[in-house]
């Protein structure tokens, strides 16, 4: 039986068609009602709030799992990445007011003091202490543009697909971050024992290994 | 309130005894075969760790002060506090030195663990100028994952060499960034810095399939037909072949693109893996760079275990062997001593009870979950399951377990 790890919620969506890819079957992926385990034919699918994805794998429960690249940075659980499937895409940002962007456009000391509102406080601070610049994390897990909004927070650090709902709540993207795509992750010992298999299901993605966000023009 | 600041922990109980019972399991797997044991101390020279441990151990290392006002850390890894001991304790003529450990490591953790402190097992063997060493060392280790009763454990078997070896035609920066994507597993950023190197195609076509060099013995062969000549091969060739001929084929696999957190490994290193556990449960390989940074010549090659790792999956050992219950009554404490001598004399694990009644003494017994109660003052044990006695000189009953 192979255990397979997938994200909740829309994620969810974007993992059906790389299953399909890889030739496993997830029919029963399509409506999953509220069950947390779906079996099918050899797989068992873990259904698991994004955020846990790379836990069940460091753990054994789950062999393979598929998990935005997003959440790999942030958790930073020690996994094999496998593939990047080159779906799910979108960035992560720092996105503010018009009202600090000169903040942003200056030298790094403007930016010290900063309160960032995210749902990604490990990245938040990598990507400022990388940068020697003191912010202060506003912890948040969800909406998160509603923090500058309300006043809590100077900016945030979130990420971004067609960059609509920044605009609706007035505000702008003030600088990259990462990109970010969904990945195939696997545990160190599922890898070391099934690694023909794993092979079979990665180059069945062909089309899409090694291409990057980064690539594309938009 | 606990007294402990978070990530630390005292342990006690079923499972300080399963500890305690994996230690000494260990350590007379490694005993019997001249293997001294280590007691190391909990702090070491700030300095001496940094200056010899990657930084991805380096920023997970816990500084105190020590009250002559140096800047020390709790040990991050025992396998350095074992070599310092070693170079500056025994002289050339004492080599090679066997030693084995079970002691605790302090790092900080990284998610999704918050424990600070770490029971591990080890064992190093130092110093020795032939060859050998790394196949006891690998055949005691599968010994002793036998006697601690690892179930479904293996080997995977790499040399950190091979890498080495195809990235010295490599730009520096190129190799170092595959250096670093293939020790974080990241094979997806490996194949695109890969992709994007500025090597010729018949440097990058071994490297493209470096992490597809795996599995079992027939891995070493494709190996060789895609690997360029003069790839150290041979290493991981003659573990494989000893660890085969003892019997171990099943257990042993190889990864070509293997890599160690701890980056100072210099030839075959190895991960051990069990059952239930996506991660390794412990590590080691050859480190003569290390031992050289300590003034000694010669091989050194050791393991460590995650002895916390190992008991998660354990079978239970069947609780403690404390199995009788023996209430003084009457007696005087030093009579009550004495009488009590009887069990321990003939190797019956007792607990001594001291409170007045008797019915609050069985209670006690039954509370425990002890099986057996006696009266010091007669000739008679009790099972409490059936409320049967037997006379102490019949006692055990032959076929009933202890606990």
């Amino acid at each position: 039986m192979l255990n397979i790890a997938i994200p909740t919620g829309r994620m969810l969506e974007v993992c059906i068609p790389v299953l399909a890819q890889m030739g496993l079957p997830c029919t029963k992926l399509e409506s999953p009602g509220r069950s947390l385990v779906i079996t099918e034919k050899n797989c068992r699918y873990l259904l698991a709030k994004p955020m846990d994805v790379p836990a069940y794998v460091h753990y054994g429960a789950a062999d393979l799992a598929l998990a935005g690249s997003d959440v790999l940075m942030e958790r930073r659980v020690p996994l094999v990445e496998l593939a990047d499937t080159g779906t799910g895409r979108c960035r992560l940002v720092i996105a503010g007011p018009d009202s600090i962007a000169s903040r942003f456009a200056g030298i790094g000391s403007r930016l010290s003091g900063l309160r960032v509102a995210t749902k990604y406080p490990a990245i938040t601070d990598s990507f400022f202490n990388s940068r020697n610049i003191g912010m202060k994390i506003i912890h948040m897990h969800g909406s998160v543009e509603l923090a500058p909004l309300l006043g809590i927070s100077d900016c945030i650090l979130d990420i971004v697909q067609s960059g609509e709902t920044l605009r609706v709540n007035g505000l702008r993207i003030l600088q990259e971050v990462a990109h970010v795509s969904m990945r195939i992750v696997a545990n160190r010992k599922f890898t070391q024992t099934n690694w023909e298999m794993i092979s079979r299901m990665i180059d069945s993605l062909q089309p899409w290994k090694g291409r990057r966000y980064h690539d594309d023009k938009h | 309130m606990t007294g402990l600041p978070s990530g630390f922990k005292s342990i006690s109980g079923d499972c300080a005894a399963r500890i305690e019972r994996g230690r000494q399991i260990f350590f007379d797997v490694f005993g019997a075969y001249g293997y001294r044991v280590l007691l190391p101390s909990t702090l070491q020279l700030f300095g001496s760790c940094w200056d010899r441990l990657s930084p991805r151990i380096r920023s997970r290392m816990l500084s105190v002060n020590a009250p002559s006002g140096e800047t020390c850390c709790l040990r991050p890894d025992l396998t350095l506090a074992a070599v310092e001991h070693m170079s500056s304790n025994h002289s050339p003529e004492e080599r090679p030195l066997r030693i084995c450990y079970g002691d605790r490591v302090f790092r900080i953790p990284t998610q999704p663990d918050f424990d600070v402190e770490n029971f591990q097992l080890g064992a190093e063997l130092l110093g020795w100028e032939g060859q050998g060493a790394d196949v006891e060392l690998l055949t005691l280790l599968l010994h002793s994952l036998d006697a601690l009763e690892v179930k479904n454990s293996f080997v995977v078997i790499g040399d950190v060499t091979i890498l080495e070896t195809l990235l010295q035609e490599v730009p520096p920066q190129t190799a170092s960034a595959l250096r670093d994507t293939l020790g974080m597993q990241s094979f997806s950023s490996y194949r695109e810095i890969l992709s994007r190197a500025p090597i010729s195609e018949a440097l990058r076509a071994p490297l493209r399939a470096l992490p597809s060099l795996r599995g079992g013995p027939d891995a070493l062969e494709t190996a060789a037909g895609i690997l360029p000549p003069g790839c150290p091969l041979e290493g991981i060739g003659s573990l494989l072949r000893a660890l085969n001929f003892a019997g171990y084929e099943k257990r042993v696999f190889v990864d070509l693109s293997l890599t160690r957190e701890l980056d100072y490994y210099s030839g075959p290193i190895f991960e051990i893996f069990s059952e239930g556990q996506g991660k390794p449960v412990g590590g080691g390989g050859r480190y003569d760079g290390l031992l050289s940074s300590f003034g000694i010549i010669g091989q050194a090659t050791g393991f460590s275990l995650n002895l916390d790792q190992i008991l998660e999956k354990a079978p239970d050992p069947g609780g403690e062997k404390m199995c009788v219950m023996a209430w003084s009554g009457s007696l005087s404490p030093e009579n009550a001593m004495l009488c009590a001598k009887y069990f321990s004399d003939r190797d019956i694990p007792l607990e001594m009870s001291w409170v007045k009644q008797r019915s609050r003494s069985v209670d006690l017994a039954r509370h425990r979950g002890y099986r057996w109660w006696t009266d010091l003052s007669d000739d008679r044990v009790y099972d409490l399951l059936d409320n049967s006695s037997w006379l102490k000189s019949e006692f055990p009953p032959e076929g009933v377990p202890h606990a």
